[in-house]
């Protein structure tokens, strides 16, 4: 009797509160396992209450499962849009370095390996001296994604 | 054969009355979540009742304590 509450509340304690919401939305569509005693209730059919009780369980717990899981799905979904934002936050802060002139923002070395793909012909040009870092490895072979930022990189060394 | 169909039946009801459920507005999650698990003890209060009017005679006392 205490170990499930111990494993319960160690998977409970380290939720952030901005998904209790979604938490307590997910747990309820879980605490639907009942289905599974309403279904066997109903399979008996051992009296005709046994199993119209069975059936409004069965219709409930189902009724819990789809309808928790759609909406869990749903607010997850909302937490991933917002990521696009925090991306298009990024050049602002470009502009900010861009006061201390090119040859700072070429050595930033504060910008996650998501957004380093965007300036790695300029570093690859600063890079003819000495090697490049051992992360930005992989990233240089995106020959797609070289092409598609070329024109802002030009761009950002024509200025220097 | 017979009591496939209502489980099956119970099922496809379930769903039926679950997927408005989770298309709710995002502003009434709150009430949905309350009426979810209002559904949730429905649903566990009929199996016990249920097993309860089962089992009762066929059991030991202290089996129907803990079932009660």
């Amino acid at each position: 009797l205490c170990s499930p509450a111990f494993i319960g509340f160690e998977v409970i304690r380290r939720v952030s509160p901005l998904l209790h919401t979604p938490l307590m939305s997910l747990t309820n569509a879980l605490d639907a396992i009942a289905v599974v005693g309403a279904i066997v209730l109903v399979g008996e059919h051992k009296s005709t209450l046994s199993t119209v009780f069975g059936f409004i369980a069965v219709v409930a717990a189902t009724s819990n499962i789809v309808g928790g899981f759609l909406i869990t799905d749903r607010m997850l979904k909302m937490f991933k849009s917002s990521r696009p934002a925090a991306k298009a936050a990024a050049p602002a802060v470009e502009n900010e370095t861009a006061e201390f002139g090119t040859s700072q923002i070429r050595h930033r070395t504060s910008v996650s390996h998501r957004e380093r793909a965007v300036h790695t012909l300029a570093e690859m040009d600063e890079f003819a001296n000495h090697g490049p870092p051992r992360h930005l490895g992989g990233r240089i072979r995106h020959a797609a994604g070289d092409r598609r930022h070329a024109a802002a990189t030009t761009a950002c060394m024509t200025t220097a | 054969m017979h009591d496939y169909r209502m489980i099956a039946i119970g099922l496809v009801l379930g769903t039926i009355i679950g997927v408005p459920l989770g298309n709710v507005a995002m502003t009434a999650v709150p009430q949905r979540t309350a009426l979810s698990h209002a559904f949730g003890a429905l649903c566990v209060t009929l199996v016990g009742s249920a097993e309860f009017y089962l089992r009762t005679r066929y059991l030991a006392i202290h089996d129907v304590g803990a079932l009660a």
